[in-house]
C-alpha cells in the first residue's frame, strides 16, 4: 500500500497490453513505443517517465484517442477502447479526461474560463444554465479559485492559475481517469508543489486514477504508487515507486535518480 | 455567445477607424434603399436646359449629358449595387467557411478532395466565364454574381482552411476533443471565433472587389441596361463626356473609390477590436486611463537601501546601481523593477531566484538594453566594462551584445533559423564578429562546438535545427553566444524546458566554459539546484525588489528573508514522500498592484505591523549578505536596525 494513503482496489481501470505505436513518414514507419504494458487500478497514480523523444506522450495520446494505435490494445473498465471513434469516443471522454503541459496553450484565449468549464458539460447534457454554472463553480472551488474566476479570460491568470483552470477542466465530468501529459514541468517549482498538492488531494476526495508523464522522478515520486520507464519506447523498468527508488535495475533509471538529485540537495528547513 | 458584447460595440463606437467607414456605409444604404423616398428626382427626369452642369443648388452633383440629377440616379442606383456584393459575397462565405473549417480540422483525405477542387476552380478564366453566363442569362446581374461568389470559394477556403490548421494544432483544441467535442463543436466555439478577424478582412476585400467588378460590367454595358441607373453605366457616362465636363467623372468614381475604401477599413478596424477582447492589447483604455493612477511604490518615499554589498564584486563585468524599470500600462506608468542593484565581476557566476513574474528576466533585459516595447530605465544606472551605457543608441547596444555580453534563453530552438545549418549560423554568428575568410570561420565554427562539448562536430555543422535535440541545440545556442568572447552570458533560464538528465550536463558546461575564459555569468532561474551547482552569489528577488542577497552557500543553508525560506522548502525535490509538500500560499502580485510596505508582507507567516507600513530597506547584518525585512534584526537575536530611514 502506498504512503499517500489512497485505496487502490479491484480490477485494472487501465489495461494496456503489447501497445506499439508508429508514426508514419514518407512511408516508413518509425515506432514512437513498441509492446507497452501497463495497468492502472482505480484510484491509483502511475507515473509514465522517460526523456523526451522517449514516446511517453504518445502512449498518454493513444489512450486520449488523439492517436492512432498500430498494435495492441488499450481495455477500460473492461472495454476495448483501442479503436474507439466518433460517438463511442464522445461518450468516453465522460470517463477520460486530460491535463496538458502548456498551461498558456491548453485554454482557448478567447473564451471566459466559465465558457470553457462548461463545455464538457454542454456536450454530454443538457442542463438547465443554472445546473452548469452551479457545476462550474463545484469546480473551480475544488482547485481553489473562486467563483468569480469563472467570468475572467485566461490571459488574467497566472501559469500555476491555468493549470487549475486547466485541472478544473478535467474534472468537471467527474472522470475516472486522468492523463497529465507533463502536467507541471512549465510551471516554477513552488508553484508546482502547489499543483501536486492538489493533485494529491482531489485523489483522496474523488477516487480519481492519474496516468501521470514526466520528466522528473522527483515530482512524480509524491504522487505515484508505481513508476514505469519508457526509453525510447519501451519500458526499461517497472515497479512500485519505492521499489523503482531503493533498487533500480536499469542504468537509464539510476540515471534519471541521479538527475533527480533528491538525497544531494541539502534540506532548509523553516 | 454569452459573452459581454456591451464592452465590445462600446470599444468599437470610440475608434474612428470603424465609425467613419461605419457612417459613410450606413448613409449610403440608407440613401440606396430609401431612394424612391429620399431623392430630390426620378432617376429618368431629363433637363435638357440643364445637361452636363456642375454641382448647383437645383442639382447638388450637378447632371450628365441628358440633364439628370446625378444624385438620384446614384441613390436608385445604389441598391442594386448593394444587392449585387451581398449575393457574391454571401455565397463565397457560406460555402468556403465550412468547407475551409472541415478540410483544415479533419485533415486527411477530405482535405486532399476538398484542396484538389478548389484547384480546378481556381483554373477557370473567369472572365470567359463571367462573359459567357451574361451572354447565356440576358445580362443578368444576379447570375453574374453568383458566378463570381462561387469563383471566390477556392480563395476564400484556402484562407479559413490554413488558419483553422493552425488553430487547429493548439493544444486547447486536443483538449476541447478529449472533453467529447466532435468537429462541427471545435469549428464553432475553438476556431471560429479565433478565424473572426481574419474572415472579416478577407469579406471586406471581397466586398471591394465585387464593387469593382460590377461597376466594371456594368461600365462596357454588359449589367444593367440604360437607361436604367448603374454606378458602372454612370462611370461610363463620364468617361465618355469627359472632354466636355470633367465633373461628373468625380461623383461617379469618386463614389465607387470610397466605398471599396470603407469597406476596406470597416473591415480592418473590426477584425483589430474583435482580438482585444481577449487578447488584452487595447489601446483606448491605455489614453484614458493614462494620467489616472500613479505609481504607488515611487510615491512612497524610498527609505536608503544598504547595497554596497550587492555591488562588491571584485573587477565587475556590468554593475547595476538602483535600476528601476517602469513600463507604460492600461493603468499609468507602471515599475516592473524597483530599485535594483547588481553586480557580477570577472569569472564570477551571480545567480537571480524567484518565482515568475518577479522580474528577474526583466534585470537581465535591462541590462542587455532589449527592454520591450514601452519600458524604459527611469531611474538608476547601467554600467558595462565601467561605462555608463544609459545614453546608448542602438547601434552603440548592437556593437556590446553578441561582442562584450551574449545571451541564452529558456528555448533555444527559437533561437535556431530552421532555414540555416548549424555551420551557416555559426560562420554568420563569427563573422559579425571578426573579419575572416570562409575557411577561417568554418574552422572557428568547428572550435565552438568542440567548446560546448558536442561530439562530432564535423556532422552537427551540416545539420539543421530540425535534426537535434533540445540539448544540443542549447549547446549550439551556447556556441553561437560565445561567437563573439563575450565578456559576460546572461542565461535566462537555461535548462528549464530541459529534460532533467540533460539540465545538469548544461550547468557543468556553463562552469567548465567559464573557468576556460574567465567570463562573468548571470544566471537566472527559479531552480535552486541549478542556482547551488553554478553560482557564487545568489540573489533572491521579489515582486520586483531584490530581497536577499549572499554568497549561495549561506543564502541556501541559513536564509534570512522569509521569502527565501518558503522558496527553498516549497522544492518538491526536497519535500517528505506522503506529506503535503511546503508551498507558498497565494499568488506574486502584479506590478501595478505591490504594496506600498513589504511586498511579501500579505503572503508571509511572519508578517508583523511594521511590514505594511512603509517601504522595506535592504539592511545588511553581517558580511555575509543583504536582507529585505524588518525582522532579519530580530531573527539573528541582535536586537538591530530600526529600519525606516
Amino acid at each position: 500500500m502506498s504512503t499517500s494513503g489512497v485505496t487502490v482496489t479491484g480490477l485494472p481501470l487501465l489495461d494496456i497490453r503489447d501497445l506499439s505505436v508508429s508514426y508514419h513518414r514518407r512511408g516508413k514507419g518509425t515506432p514512437a513505443i513498441r509492446d507497452v504494458s501497463l495497468d492502472i487500478r482505480p484510484g491509483e497514480t502511475v507515473a509514465l517517465v522517460g526523456e523526451s523523444g522517449s514516446g511517453k506522450s504518445t502512449l498518454g495520446r493513444a489512450v486520449l484517442g488523439l492517436t492512432a494505435v498500430t498494435q495492441g490494445t488499450i481495455l477500460f473498465d473492461g472495454e476495448d477502447i483501442t479503436h474507439a471513434a466518433g460517438a463511442r469516443r464522445r461518450e468516453l471522454s465522460k470517463s477520460v479526461q486530460a491535463v496538458f503541459q502548456d498551461p498558456n496553450g491548453s485554454l482557448n484565449p478567447a473564451l471566459t474560463v466559465g465558457q470553457t468549464l462548461a463545455e464538457p458539460l454542454l456536450v454530454h447534457s443538457r442542463d438547465e444554465r443554472s445546473v452548469v454554472q452551479q457545476r462550474v463553480r463545484e469546480v473551480l472551488e475544488l482547485v481553489g479559485l473562486p467563483a468569480e474566476a469563472a467570468d475572467r479570460y485566461p490571459r488574467q491568470f497566472s501559469g500555476g492559475q491555468r493549470q487549475r483552470i486547466a485541472i478544473a477542466r478535467a474534472l468537471v465530468m467527474a472522470p475516472k481517469l486522468i492523463v497529465c501529459d507533463e502536467p507541471v514541468s512549465a510551471l516554477d517549482l513552488s508553484v508546482q508543489a502547489q499543483v501536486l498538492n492538489l493533485f494529491t488531494d482531489l485523489q483522496r476526495e474523488t477516487g480519481v486514477s492519474y496516468l501521470f508523464i514526466s520528466h522528473d522522478l522527483a515530482v512524480v515520486r509524491h504522487l505515484a504508487q508505481r513508476i514505469v520507464v519508457l526509453y525510447r519506447g519501451d519500458v526499461v523498468e517497472h515497479g512500485t515507486t519505492e521499489e523503482v527508488y531503493a533498487d533500480a535495475q536499469h542504468p537509464y533509471t539510476r540515471k534519471l535518480l541521479a538527475a533527480a538529485g533528491v538525497q544531494s540537495a541539502a534540506p532548509a528547513t523553516p | 455567445m454569452s459573452t459581454p458584447q456591451v464592452p465590445f460595440v462600446r470599444r468599437a463606437l470610440g475608434r474612428p477607424r470603424i465609425t467613419v467607414p461605419a457612417v459613410i456605409l450606413v448613409l449610403e444604404l440608407i440613401a440606396s434603399f430609401g431612394a424612391s423616398w429620399l431623392a430630390p428626382y426620378p432617376p429618368q427626369q431629363a433637363d435638357f436646359t440643364a445637361a452636363l452642369s456642375g454641382p448647383s443648388a437645383k442639382h447638388l452633383l450637378g447632371t450628365d449629358r441628358l440633364g439628370r440629377d446625378v444624385l438620384s440616379r446614384l441613390m436608385y442606383g445604389g441598391a442594386d449595387t448593394f444587392r449585387e456584393i451581398a449575393i457574391a459575397v454571401l455565397i463565397t462565405l457560406v460555402i468556403a467557411v465550412p468547407l475551409g473549417l472541415v478540410a483544415g480540422l479533419r485533415r486527411g483525405r477530405i482535405d486532399a478532395v476538398l484542396m484538389r477542387m478548389a484547384d480546378v476552380v481556381m483554373s477557370i478564366p473567369g472572365i470567359i466565364l463571367l462573359l459567357i453566363v451574361l451572354a447565356l442569362f440576358s445580362q443578368s446581374m444576379t447570375a453574374a454574381m453568383v458566378v463570381i461568389g462561387l469563383l471566390s470559394v477556392p480563395g476564400m477556403m484556402r484562407v479559413v482552411r490554413s488558419a483553422s490548421l493552425t488553430v487547429g494544432r493548439e493544444t486547447y483544441v486536443a483538449a476541447a476533443r478529449v472533453s467529447g467535442l466532435g468537429t462541427w463543436r471545435v469549428a464553432r466555439r475553438h476556431v471560429l471565433p479565433r478565424i473572426t478577424g481574419l474572415i472579416l478582412v478577407n469579406a471586406a476585400l471581397a466586398c471591394a472587389n465585387t464593387l469593382l467588378i460590377a461597376a466594371g460590367i456594368n461600365a462596357i454595358g454588359l449589367g444593367v441596361k440604360p437607361p436604367a441607373p448603374s454606378w458602372g453605366g454612370m462611370m461610363a457616362d463620364a468617361a465618355q463626356t469627359l472632354n466636355q465636363s470633367l465633373w461628373l467623372a468625380i461623383p461617379t468614381g469618386g463614389l465607387v473609390a470610397v466605398t471599396a475604401a470603407a469597406l476596406i477599413v470597416l473591415g480592418d478596424g473590426l477584425r483589430d477590436t474583435l482580438a482585444e477582447r481577449w487578447s488584452g492589447t487595447s489601446h483606448a483604455t491605455t489614453t484614458r486611463r493614462r494620467t489616472a493612477v500613479a505609481t504607488t511604490a515611487a510615491a512612497a518615499a524610498a527609505p536608503q537601501s544598504d547595497d554596497a554589498w550587492l555591488l562588491a564584486e571584485p573587477h565587475p563585468v556590468v554593475r547595476l546601481t538602483k535600476v528601476t524599470v517602469t513600463a507604460e500600462t492600461e493603468h499609468g506608468e507602471v515599475e516592473l523593477i524597483s530599485d535594483v542593484s547588481l553586480a557580477v565581476g570577472q569569472g564570477r557566476t551571480v545567480g537571480l531566484v524567484g518565482e515568475s513574474g518577479c522580474g528577474k528576466s526583466m534585470t537581465g533585459l535591462a541590462l542587455l538594453g532589449l527592454l520591450p516595447n514601452g519600458a524604459r530605465v527611469s531611474s538608476g544606472t547601467v554600467e558595462i566594462d565601467g561605462v555608463d551605457v544609459g545614453p546608448y543608441g542602438p547601434a552603440q547596444w548592437r556593437e556590446l551584445r553578441g561582442g562584450t555580453i551574449a545571451f541564452i534563453s529558456q528555448e533555444p530552438m527559437v533561437g535556431l533559423d530552421p532555414l540555416f545549418t548549424i555551420g551557416q549560423l555559426l560562420r554568420e554568428a563569427v563573422r559579425t564578429h571578426e573579419k575572416l575568410s570562409r575557411k577561417e570561420a568554418t574552422l572557428r565554427a568547428r572550435e565552438l562546438l568542440e567548446q560546448v562539448q558536442l561530439p562530432d562536430p564535423d556532422r552537427v555543422l551540416k545539420l539543421r535545427p530540425s535534426q537535434i535535440s533540445g540539448g544540443m541545440a542549447q549547446r549550439v545556442s551556447i556556441a553561437v553566444a560565445l561567437a563573439g568572447r563575450p565578456r559576460i552570458l546572461v542565461a535566462d533560464e537555461p535548462t528549464t524546458a530541459l529534460d532533467v538528465t540533460v539540465q545538469r550536463e548544461i550547468v557543468q558546461l556553463l562552469r567548465t566554459i567559464q573557468r576556460d575564459t574567465g567570463m562573468a555569468l548571470l544566471m537566472i532561474s527559479h531552480d535552486w539546484d541549478v542556482i547551488a551547482e553554478a553560482c557564487d552569489t545568489a540573489l533572491v528577488m521579489y515582486a520586483g525588489q531584490v530581497v536577499e542577497a549572499g554568497p549561495t552557500e549561506r543564502v541556501m543553508t541559513a536564509p534570512l528573508h522569509p521569502y527565501t525560506r518558503k522558496l527553498l522548502a516549497a522544492n518538491p525535490r526536497l519535500a517528505t514522500v506522503g506529506e503535503p509538500i511546503p508551498t507558498i500560499p497565494g499568488t506574486v502580485p502584479p506590478p501595478g498592484q505591490w504594496p506600498v510596505g513589504c511586498h511579501f508582507a500579505d503572503r508571509c507567516p511572519d508578517r508583523v505591523a511594521r511590514c505594511t507600513e512603509a517601504p522595506i530597506a535592504l539592511t545588511q547584518p553581517d558580511d555575509q549578505g543583504v536582507a529585505r525585512c524588518v525582522l532579519v534584526g530580530d531573527e539573528l537575536g541582535e536586537e538591530l536596525l530600526e529600519v525606516s530611514s
